[in-house]
Protein backbone atom coordinates (compact mmCIF):
# COMPACT_ATOMS: atom_id res chain seq x y z
CA UNK A 1 0.00 0.00 0.00
CA UNK A 2 1.73 3.48 -1.25
CA UNK A 3 -1.08 6.10 -1.57
CA UNK A 4 -0.05 8.55 -4.25
CA UNK A 5 -1.28 11.81 -5.89
CA UNK A 6 -1.50 12.66 -9.54
CA UNK A 7 -1.76 16.52 -10.65
CA UNK A 8 -3.20 17.14 -14.31
CA UNK A 9 -0.91 19.95 -14.66
CA UNK A 10 -3.04 20.78 -17.95
CA UNK A 11 -6.59 20.83 -16.38
CA UNK A 12 -5.45 23.16 -13.42
CA UNK A 13 -6.44 26.51 -13.72
CA UNK A 14 -5.05 28.07 -10.45
CA UNK A 15 -8.48 28.85 -8.83
CA UNK A 16 -7.15 27.82 -5.23
CA UNK A 17 -10.24 25.57 -4.46
CA UNK A 18 -7.82 23.43 -3.35
CA UNK A 19 -5.84 25.73 -0.86
CA UNK A 20 -9.38 26.54 0.79
CA UNK A 21 -10.66 22.91 1.06
CA UNK A 22 -7.23 22.40 2.40
CA UNK A 23 -7.39 24.84 4.99
CA UNK A 24 -11.16 23.99 5.73
CA UNK A 25 -10.55 20.58 6.52
CA UNK A 26 -7.34 20.52 8.44
CA UNK A 27 -8.05 23.94 10.32
CA UNK A 28 -4.57 25.04 9.45
CA UNK A 29 -3.59 28.24 11.81
CA UNK A 30 -3.55 31.64 9.98
CA UNK A 31 -0.44 31.69 7.71
CA UNK A 32 -0.14 28.58 7.32
CA UNK A 33 -1.07 26.09 4.06
CA UNK A 34 -0.36 22.83 3.96
CA UNK A 35 -2.00 23.19 0.07
CA UNK A 36 -0.85 25.72 -2.12
CA UNK A 37 -1.04 26.73 -6.09
CA UNK A 38 2.33 28.54 -7.23
CA UNK A 39 1.90 30.83 -10.26
CA UNK A 40 4.83 31.02 -12.81
CA UNK A 41 5.23 33.05 -15.73
CA UNK A 42 7.60 31.87 -18.67
CA UNK A 43 8.85 32.96 -21.59
CA UNK A 44 9.84 36.57 -22.91
CA UNK A 45 7.01 38.76 -24.97
CA UNK A 46 5.08 37.64 -27.33
CA UNK A 47 5.71 33.93 -26.20
CA UNK A 48 4.64 33.80 -22.80
CA UNK A 49 2.72 31.58 -21.15
CA UNK A 50 1.56 31.24 -17.45
CA UNK A 51 2.05 27.71 -15.72
CA UNK A 52 -0.25 26.89 -12.09
CA UNK A 53 1.97 24.12 -10.32
CA UNK A 54 -0.28 23.16 -7.10
CA UNK A 55 2.09 22.09 -4.39
CA UNK A 56 1.12 19.76 -1.55
CA UNK A 57 3.69 17.27 0.84
CA UNK A 58 5.35 15.01 -1.77
CA UNK A 59 5.31 12.50 0.90
CA UNK A 60 8.82 10.89 -0.55
CA UNK A 61 9.61 7.10 -0.09
CA UNK A 62 12.71 8.07 0.94
CA UNK A 63 12.35 11.37 2.62
CA UNK A 64 14.93 13.91 3.67
CA UNK A 65 13.30 14.99 6.96
CA UNK A 66 12.94 12.05 8.50
CA UNK A 67 16.71 11.90 8.09
CA UNK A 68 16.84 15.09 10.13
CA UNK A 69 14.29 14.71 12.99
CA UNK A 70 15.96 14.21 16.05
CA UNK A 71 12.77 13.67 18.17
CA UNK A 72 10.96 10.97 15.84
CA UNK A 73 8.16 13.05 15.51
CA UNK A 74 8.63 12.47 11.89
CA UNK A 75 7.77 9.03 11.03
CA UNK A 76 6.59 6.78 7.79
CA UNK A 77 3.64 5.17 8.73
CA UNK A 78 2.58 1.89 7.39
CA UNK A 79 0.63 3.40 3.85
CA UNK A 80 3.94 5.36 3.26
CA UNK A 81 2.91 8.28 3.90
CA UNK A 82 5.02 10.82 6.69
CA UNK A 83 3.60 12.47 8.98
CA UNK A 84 4.22 14.37 12.03
CA UNK A 85 3.31 13.34 15.75
CA UNK A 86 3.03 17.23 16.97
CA UNK A 87 3.25 15.92 20.90
CA UNK A 88 6.71 14.40 20.10
CA UNK A 89 7.86 17.57 17.94
CA UNK A 90 10.36 20.42 19.50
CA UNK A 91 10.06 22.74 16.98
CA UNK A 92 13.80 22.64 16.22
CA UNK A 93 12.79 23.37 12.19
CA UNK A 94 15.81 20.99 10.88
CA UNK A 95 13.21 19.22 8.64
CA UNK A 96 11.73 22.98 7.23
CA UNK A 97 15.78 23.67 6.37
CA UNK A 98 16.18 20.12 5.03
CA UNK A 99 13.00 20.00 2.66
CA UNK A 100 14.05 20.65 -0.52
CA UNK A 101 10.16 20.94 -1.59
CA UNK A 102 9.56 23.50 1.27
CA UNK A 103 6.15 22.06 2.13
CA UNK A 104 6.84 22.67 6.05
CA UNK A 105 6.28 25.46 8.25
CA UNK A 106 6.41 26.38 11.86
CA UNK A 107 3.24 27.90 13.54
CA UNK A 108 2.55 29.34 16.79
CA UNK A 109 -0.51 27.71 16.92
CA UNK A 110 -2.73 30.87 16.68
CA UNK A 111 -6.94 31.15 15.50
CA UNK A 112 -9.26 32.67 13.42
CA UNK A 113 -11.50 33.44 15.37
CA UNK A 114 -11.39 35.51 19.44
CA UNK A 115 -13.87 32.72 20.14
CA UNK A 116 -13.26 28.86 20.60
CA UNK A 117 -15.43 27.78 17.52
CA UNK A 118 -15.88 24.50 16.89
CA UNK A 119 -13.94 23.80 13.70
CA UNK A 120 -13.13 20.51 12.14
CA UNK A 121 -11.70 17.34 13.98
CA UNK A 122 -8.08 18.20 13.76
CA UNK A 123 -8.02 21.45 15.02
CA UNK A 124 -7.00 20.78 18.75
CA UNK A 125 -3.89 18.49 16.89
CA UNK A 126 -2.43 22.34 15.69
CA UNK A 127 -0.15 22.46 18.88
CA UNK A 128 1.80 26.09 19.02
CA UNK A 129 5.66 26.01 18.19
CA UNK A 130 5.64 22.66 16.16
CA UNK A 131 6.28 22.10 12.38
CA UNK A 132 3.19 20.95 10.69
CA UNK A 133 2.65 19.91 6.76
CA UNK A 134 0.14 18.31 4.56
CA UNK A 135 -1.30 14.39 5.75
CA UNK A 136 -2.91 13.63 2.40
CA UNK A 137 -6.12 14.42 4.82
CA UNK A 138 -5.26 10.84 6.78
CA UNK A 139 -8.43 11.09 9.18
CA UNK A 140 -10.18 11.05 5.91
CA UNK A 141 -8.96 8.13 4.61
CA UNK A 142 -9.83 5.52 7.21
CA UNK A 143 -13.45 6.50 6.35
CA UNK A 144 -12.85 5.85 2.46
CA UNK A 145 -13.12 9.59 1.35
CA UNK A 146 -10.56 11.41 -0.81
CA UNK A 147 -8.29 14.43 0.52
CA UNK A 148 -10.01 17.63 0.37
CA UNK A 149 -8.34 18.97 -2.06
CA UNK A 150 -8.86 16.29 -4.58
CA UNK A 151 -12.79 16.44 -3.93
CA UNK A 152 -13.07 20.04 -3.96
CA UNK A 153 -11.10 20.43 -7.23
CA UNK A 154 -13.59 21.91 -9.88
CA UNK A 155 -11.61 21.08 -12.95
CA UNK A 156 -10.86 16.97 -11.56
CA UNK A 157 -7.11 18.30 -12.00
CA UNK A 158 -6.32 16.00 -8.65
CA UNK A 159 -6.27 12.11 -8.52
CA UNK A 160 -5.89 10.08 -5.12
CA UNK A 161 -5.13 6.34 -5.27
CA UNK A 162 -2.61 3.21 -4.82
CA UNK A 163 0.46 3.60 -6.68
CA UNK A 164 1.26 -0.05 -5.60
CA UNK A 165 -1.73 -1.40 -7.35
CA UNK A 166 -0.90 -1.44 -11.11
CA UNK A 167 -4.80 -1.01 -12.04
CA UNK A 168 -5.65 1.87 -9.64
CA UNK A 169 -6.71 5.02 -12.01
CA UNK A 170 -3.34 6.89 -10.16
CA UNK A 171 -1.05 4.25 -11.43
CA UNK A 172 -3.13 4.32 -15.05
CA UNK A 173 -2.43 7.87 -15.24
CA UNK A 174 1.15 7.92 -14.49
CA UNK A 175 1.94 4.56 -17.28
CA UNK A 176 -0.19 6.44 -20.11
CA UNK A 177 -0.03 9.74 -19.74
CA UNK A 178 3.87 10.10 -18.85
CA UNK A 179 3.45 11.22 -14.94
CA UNK A 180 6.82 12.71 -14.11
CA UNK A 181 7.54 13.27 -10.29
CA UNK A 182 8.79 17.13 -8.99
CA UNK A 183 12.50 17.20 -9.39
CA UNK A 184 13.17 13.52 -9.00
CA UNK A 185 16.93 14.32 -9.01
CA UNK A 186 16.78 15.24 -5.45
CA UNK A 187 16.54 11.36 -4.80
CA UNK A 188 13.59 11.28 -2.14
CA UNK A 189 11.04 9.40 -4.76
CA UNK A 190 8.12 11.59 -4.26
CA UNK A 191 4.56 10.17 -4.39
CA UNK A 192 3.04 13.06 -5.74
CA UNK A 193 3.29 12.67 -9.63
CA UNK A 194 2.46 15.59 -12.32
CA UNK A 195 0.90 14.97 -15.92
CA UNK A 196 2.92 17.30 -17.76
CA UNK A 197 1.28 20.02 -19.91
CA UNK A 198 0.58 20.71 -23.31
CA UNK A 199 3.37 23.51 -23.69
CA UNK A 200 5.91 20.73 -22.29
CA UNK A 201 8.83 18.11 -24.08
CA UNK A 202 6.78 15.41 -22.81
CA UNK A 203 3.42 17.23 -23.18
CA UNK A 204 4.31 17.43 -27.00
CA UNK A 205 5.07 13.87 -27.16
CA UNK A 206 1.94 12.58 -25.62
CA UNK A 207 -0.12 14.97 -27.55
CA UNK A 208 1.15 14.15 -30.87
CA UNK A 209 1.36 10.32 -29.95
CA UNK A 210 -2.68 11.31 -29.28
CA UNK A 211 -4.26 12.79 -32.35
CA UNK A 212 -2.24 10.15 -34.78
CA UNK A 213 -4.39 7.51 -32.86
CA UNK A 214 -7.25 9.74 -32.76
CA UNK A 215 -6.30 9.76 -37.42
CA UNK A 216 -5.93 6.04 -36.94
CA UNK B 1 13.73 31.88 -12.41
CA UNK B 2 12.02 28.80 -11.65
CA UNK B 3 12.91 29.19 -8.02
CA UNK B 4 11.21 30.28 -5.16
CA UNK B 5 15.05 31.58 -3.56
CA UNK B 6 14.42 33.38 -0.22
CA UNK B 7 16.50 33.52 2.97
CA UNK B 8 15.74 31.18 5.72
CA UNK B 9 14.10 32.95 8.50
CA UNK B 10 14.26 30.23 11.27
CA UNK B 11 17.96 29.85 12.58
CA UNK B 12 19.11 33.25 13.02
CA UNK B 13 20.69 35.36 16.03
CA UNK B 14 20.11 32.56 18.92
CA UNK B 15 21.80 29.75 16.80
CA UNK B 16 24.77 31.60 15.70
CA UNK B 17 25.26 32.11 20.00
CA UNK B 18 24.49 28.57 20.10
CA UNK B 19 27.19 27.39 17.90
CA UNK B 20 29.89 30.27 18.30
CA UNK B 21 29.77 29.32 22.23
CA UNK B 22 29.94 25.75 21.47
CA UNK B 23 32.87 26.40 18.88
CA UNK B 24 34.84 28.60 20.80
CA UNK B 25 34.58 26.15 24.16
CA UNK B 26 35.47 23.38 22.44
CA UNK B 27 38.90 25.54 20.98
CA UNK B 28 39.24 26.44 24.62
CA UNK B 29 39.39 22.84 25.75
CA UNK B 30 41.72 21.21 22.97
CA UNK B 31 43.92 24.19 23.63
CA UNK B 32 44.13 23.24 27.21
CA UNK B 33 45.12 19.80 26.43
CA UNK B 34 47.36 20.62 23.71
CA UNK B 35 49.05 23.07 26.90
CA UNK B 36 48.74 20.22 29.04
CA UNK B 37 50.26 18.00 26.54
CA UNK B 38 53.48 19.66 25.11
CA UNK B 39 53.98 22.69 27.95
CA UNK B 40 52.98 21.35 31.24
CA UNK B 41 54.92 24.08 32.53
CA UNK B 42 52.18 26.36 32.30
CA UNK B 43 49.30 24.35 33.94
CA UNK B 44 47.93 27.49 35.33
CA UNK B 45 46.91 27.70 31.41
CA UNK B 46 45.41 24.62 31.00
CA UNK B 47 43.36 24.36 34.10
CA UNK B 48 41.86 27.82 32.60
CA UNK B 49 40.96 26.11 29.32
CA UNK B 50 39.47 23.42 30.81
CA UNK B 51 37.11 25.44 32.96
CA UNK B 52 36.68 27.93 30.26
CA UNK B 53 35.96 25.63 27.45
CA UNK B 54 33.55 23.28 29.82
CA UNK B 55 31.71 26.58 30.81
CA UNK B 56 31.20 28.07 27.27
CA UNK B 57 29.49 24.98 26.10
CA UNK B 58 27.08 24.73 28.37
CA UNK B 59 26.50 28.18 28.27
CA UNK B 60 25.18 27.40 24.65
CA UNK B 61 22.81 24.99 25.15
CA UNK B 62 20.52 27.65 27.05
CA UNK B 63 20.72 29.72 23.41
CA UNK B 64 19.30 26.45 21.54
CA UNK B 65 17.08 25.52 24.00
CA UNK B 66 15.51 29.23 23.46
CA UNK B 67 15.31 28.97 20.01
CA UNK B 68 12.91 25.45 19.98
CA UNK B 69 9.33 25.64 19.17
CA UNK B 70 8.13 23.74 22.39
CA UNK B 71 11.06 24.84 24.97
CA UNK B 72 9.77 22.69 27.53
CA UNK B 73 10.43 19.03 25.49
CA UNK B 74 14.20 20.20 25.15
CA UNK B 75 15.21 16.62 26.26
CA UNK B 76 13.61 15.04 23.54
CA UNK B 77 16.34 16.50 20.74
CA UNK B 78 18.14 12.79 21.93
CA UNK B 79 16.04 10.62 21.14
CA UNK B 80 17.16 9.90 17.46
CA UNK B 81 20.78 10.24 17.19
CA UNK B 82 21.41 7.55 14.68
CA UNK B 83 20.71 9.54 11.91
CA UNK B 84 20.19 13.39 12.85
CA UNK B 85 22.93 15.68 13.93
CA UNK B 86 20.38 17.46 16.10
CA UNK B 87 20.54 14.26 18.28
CA UNK B 88 23.98 13.33 17.89
CA UNK B 89 25.08 17.20 18.62
CA UNK B 90 22.89 16.48 21.95
CA UNK B 91 25.01 13.62 22.91
CA UNK B 92 28.39 14.70 22.11
CA UNK B 93 27.95 18.01 23.98
CA UNK B 94 26.58 15.75 27.03
CA UNK B 95 29.08 13.32 26.92
CA UNK B 96 31.86 16.77 26.55
CA UNK B 97 30.37 18.65 29.16
CA UNK B 98 29.92 15.46 32.29
CA UNK B 99 33.67 14.61 31.04
CA UNK B 100 34.80 18.07 31.37
CA UNK B 101 33.09 18.33 34.75
CA UNK B 102 35.00 15.01 36.34
CA UNK B 103 37.69 16.97 34.71
CA UNK B 104 37.44 20.25 36.45
CA UNK B 105 36.12 18.41 39.58
CA UNK B 106 39.12 15.68 40.13
CA UNK B 107 42.16 18.65 39.17
CA UNK B 108 40.84 21.75 39.50
CA UNK B 109 38.18 21.70 42.50
CA UNK B 110 37.13 19.92 44.77
CA UNK B 111 39.19 17.02 44.75
CA UNK B 112 43.04 16.65 43.40
CA UNK B 113 43.48 13.20 42.45
CA UNK B 114 44.48 13.93 38.60
CA UNK B 115 47.21 16.81 39.89
CA UNK B 116 49.38 14.22 40.75
CA UNK B 117 48.53 11.35 38.89
CA UNK B 118 49.15 12.72 35.66
CA UNK B 119 48.68 9.62 33.26
CA UNK B 120 44.86 9.47 34.13
CA UNK B 121 44.63 13.16 33.74
CA UNK B 122 45.77 12.91 30.20
CA UNK B 123 43.99 9.64 29.30
CA UNK B 124 41.03 12.01 30.37
CA UNK B 125 42.07 14.58 28.33
CA UNK B 126 42.66 12.88 25.14
CA UNK B 127 39.50 11.36 25.76
CA UNK B 128 37.16 14.41 26.17
CA UNK B 129 39.88 15.94 23.58
CA UNK B 130 38.30 13.88 20.70
CA UNK B 131 34.63 14.75 21.85
CA UNK B 132 35.80 18.64 22.42
CA UNK B 133 36.68 17.85 18.44
CA UNK B 134 33.15 16.44 17.62
CA UNK B 135 31.66 19.40 19.16
CA UNK B 136 33.62 21.97 16.70
CA UNK B 137 33.21 19.72 14.13
CA UNK B 138 29.34 19.28 14.92
CA UNK B 139 28.32 23.14 14.25
CA UNK B 140 29.88 22.28 10.64
CA UNK B 141 28.14 19.15 10.06
CA UNK B 142 24.72 20.44 11.78
CA UNK B 143 24.19 23.05 8.90
CA UNK B 144 25.47 20.80 6.26
CA UNK B 145 23.13 18.34 6.84
CA UNK B 146 19.83 20.73 5.96
CA UNK B 147 20.10 20.23 2.33
CA UNK B 148 17.61 23.08 1.16
CA UNK B 149 20.31 25.23 1.72
CA UNK B 150 22.56 24.90 -0.69
CA UNK B 151 24.79 27.65 1.00
CA UNK B 152 25.90 25.24 3.60
CA UNK B 153 26.16 21.88 1.57
CA UNK B 154 29.71 21.50 1.42
CA UNK B 155 32.78 20.06 3.96
CA UNK B 156 34.39 23.75 3.65
CA UNK B 157 31.80 24.75 5.98
CA UNK B 158 32.91 22.40 8.77
CA UNK B 159 36.43 23.27 8.31
CA UNK B 160 35.79 26.68 8.46
CA UNK B 161 33.93 26.38 12.05
CA UNK B 162 36.60 23.86 13.28
CA UNK B 163 39.33 26.59 12.34
CA UNK B 164 37.38 29.83 13.71
CA UNK B 165 36.44 27.44 16.85
CA UNK B 166 40.26 26.98 17.54
CA UNK B 167 40.83 30.97 16.60
CA UNK B 168 38.01 32.05 19.07
CA UNK B 169 39.03 29.33 21.43
CA UNK B 170 42.90 30.33 21.36
CA UNK B 171 42.36 33.91 22.11
CA UNK B 172 39.09 33.53 24.70
CA UNK B 173 41.66 31.13 26.88
CA UNK B 174 44.61 33.96 26.43
CA UNK B 175 42.08 36.64 27.40
CA UNK B 176 41.01 34.51 30.42
CA UNK B 177 44.49 33.71 31.72
CA UNK B 178 45.29 37.50 31.21
CA UNK B 179 46.46 38.46 34.59
CA UNK B 180 48.66 35.52 34.82
CA UNK B 181 50.34 36.05 30.96
CA UNK B 182 50.98 39.21 31.50
CA UNK B 183 52.75 38.66 34.46
CA UNK B 184 56.71 38.14 34.06
CA UNK B 185 58.06 34.53 32.65
CA UNK B 186 54.35 34.74 30.62
CA UNK B 187 55.59 36.77 27.97
CA UNK B 188 56.83 33.30 26.06
CA UNK B 189 53.83 31.64 26.21
CA UNK B 190 51.39 34.35 25.44
CA UNK B 191 53.55 35.58 22.35
CA UNK B 192 53.75 31.49 21.09
CA UNK B 193 49.68 31.47 21.65
CA UNK B 194 49.50 34.48 19.73
CA UNK B 195 51.88 33.45 17.08
CA UNK B 196 49.64 30.27 16.72
CA UNK B 197 46.32 32.12 16.64
CA UNK B 198 47.94 34.62 14.10
CA UNK B 199 48.47 31.61 11.90
CA UNK B 200 45.04 29.79 12.48
CA UNK B 201 43.69 33.39 11.19
CA UNK B 202 45.59 33.43 7.99
CA UNK B 203 44.63 29.73 7.44
CA UNK B 204 40.51 30.96 8.05
CA UNK B 205 40.63 33.58 5.89
CA UNK B 206 42.33 31.33 2.93
CA UNK B 207 39.13 28.55 4.15
CA UNK B 208 36.87 31.87 3.81
CA UNK B 209 38.04 32.81 0.50
CA UNK B 210 38.10 29.73 -0.87
CA UNK B 211 34.40 28.56 0.56
CA UNK B 212 32.76 31.78 -0.94
CA UNK B 213 34.80 31.47 -4.46
CA UNK B 214 33.13 27.59 -4.52
CA UNK B 215 30.01 28.74 -3.10
CA UNK B 216 29.63 31.30 -5.68
CA UNK B 217 30.17 28.96 -8.28
CA UNK B 218 27.93 26.20 -7.12
CA UNK B 219 24.45 26.75 -7.85
CA UNK B 220 21.67 29.63 -8.05
CA UNK B 221 21.02 29.54 -4.43
CA UNK B 222 24.19 29.37 -2.97
CA UNK B 223 25.42 32.25 -5.35
CA UNK B 224 22.60 34.43 -4.14
CA UNK B 225 24.23 33.46 -0.50
CA UNK B 226 27.58 34.80 -1.78
CA UNK B 227 26.05 37.90 -3.01
CA UNK B 228 23.88 38.84 -0.39
CA UNK B 229 26.90 38.41 2.39
CA UNK B 230 29.71 40.36 -0.18
CA UNK B 231 27.44 42.93 -1.98
CA UNK B 232 23.64 42.82 -0.53
CA UNK B 233 22.17 43.88 2.93
CA UNK B 234 24.87 42.06 4.95
CA UNK B 235 27.51 43.42 3.37
CA UNK B 236 28.28 45.84 6.03
CA UNK B 237 27.99 42.65 8.47
CA UNK B 238 30.47 41.10 6.76
CA UNK B 239 33.29 43.54 5.63
CA UNK B 240 33.28 45.27 8.18
CA UNK B 241 32.54 42.95 11.24
CA UNK B 242 34.14 39.21 9.54
CA UNK B 243 36.30 40.71 7.84
CA UNK B 244 37.95 43.97 9.28
CA UNK B 245 37.31 43.25 12.81
CA UNK B 246 37.62 39.63 12.84
CA UNK B 247 40.29 38.92 10.84
CA UNK B 248 42.30 41.91 9.83
CA UNK B 249 42.34 44.22 12.30
CA UNK B 250 43.47 41.27 14.32
CA UNK B 251 45.92 39.78 12.43
CA UNK B 252 47.44 43.71 12.16
CA UNK B 253 47.31 44.30 15.79
CA UNK B 254 48.89 40.84 16.57
CA UNK B 255 51.63 41.23 14.21
CA UNK B 256 52.63 44.52 16.08
CA UNK B 257 52.23 42.03 19.08
CA UNK B 258 54.19 38.75 17.90
CA UNK B 259 57.11 40.86 16.44
CA UNK B 260 57.43 44.35 18.66
CA UNK B 261 56.64 43.17 21.52
CA UNK B 262 58.35 46.25 23.98
CA UNK B 263 54.52 47.84 22.85
CA UNK B 264 51.31 48.19 25.31
CA UNK B 265 50.72 44.23 25.13
CA UNK B 266 48.04 43.86 27.26
CA UNK B 267 46.14 46.68 25.77
CA UNK B 268 46.82 45.16 22.09
CA UNK B 269 45.49 41.93 23.12
CA UNK B 270 42.25 42.99 24.84
CA UNK B 271 41.61 44.80 21.50
CA UNK B 272 42.05 42.17 19.39
CA UNK B 273 41.21 39.76 21.69
CA UNK B 274 37.74 41.32 21.91
CA UNK B 275 37.82 42.01 18.33
CA UNK B 276 38.39 38.14 17.33
CA UNK B 277 35.19 37.00 19.41
CA UNK B 278 33.00 39.38 17.98
CA UNK B 279 34.20 38.06 14.62
CA UNK B 280 33.51 34.96 15.10
CA UNK B 281 30.40 35.24 16.29
CA UNK B 282 29.30 37.80 13.53
CA UNK B 283 30.82 34.72 11.16
CA UNK B 284 28.37 32.65 11.97
CA UNK B 285 25.25 34.86 11.74
CA UNK B 286 26.38 35.57 8.67
CA UNK B 287 26.68 32.08 7.16
CA UNK B 288 23.23 31.50 8.89
CA UNK B 289 21.07 34.60 7.36
CA UNK B 290 22.51 34.52 3.74
CA UNK B 291 21.64 31.02 3.98
CA UNK B 292 19.16 30.63 1.25
CA UNK B 293 16.58 28.27 1.09
CA UNK B 294 15.79 27.08 -2.83
CA UNK B 295 12.57 25.70 -3.47
CA UNK B 296 11.85 24.96 -7.46
CA UNK B 297 9.00 26.28 -8.50
CA UNK B 298 8.76 24.72 -11.81
CA UNK B 299 9.01 20.94 -12.80
CA UNK B 300 12.06 20.23 -15.07
CA UNK B 301 10.23 18.49 -17.57
CA UNK B 302 9.96 20.98 -20.24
Amino acid sequence: MRYGMVIDLNRCIGCHACSIACKIENATPPGVFWSWVFQVEEGKYPDVRRSYIPRLCMQCEDPACIRVCSTKATYQDSQGLVRIDEQKCIGCKACILACPYGVRSVHEGGKYFPIDVPWGETEECHQGGTVSKCTFCSHLMGRGEEPACVSACPTTARHFGDLSDPESVVSQLIRDRFGFQFHPEFGLNPSVYYLPPKGSALGVVFYTLQSYRRKE
Amino acid sequence: MGEQIERQPYWRWKIAFYLFLAGMGAGAYLVAILVDLFLPEAAYLSKNGVILGTILVILGIPFLIIDLGRKERFLRAGVNPRIAWVGRGFYILSVFIVLGVIHIGFWIWPFKILETDRALRLVLSVVNGIFAFGVAVYTGLLLKSMKSVHFWDTPLIVILFVISALSTGVISLVLFSMSHLIEPGGEGVLNFLLAADLILILIECLVLIFYLITMAGATEASEKSVYSLTQGDLKLLFWGGVILCGLVIPFILKSIEVFGSELELAGFVLVSGVLILAGGLLLRYGILAAGVQATPLLPNCR
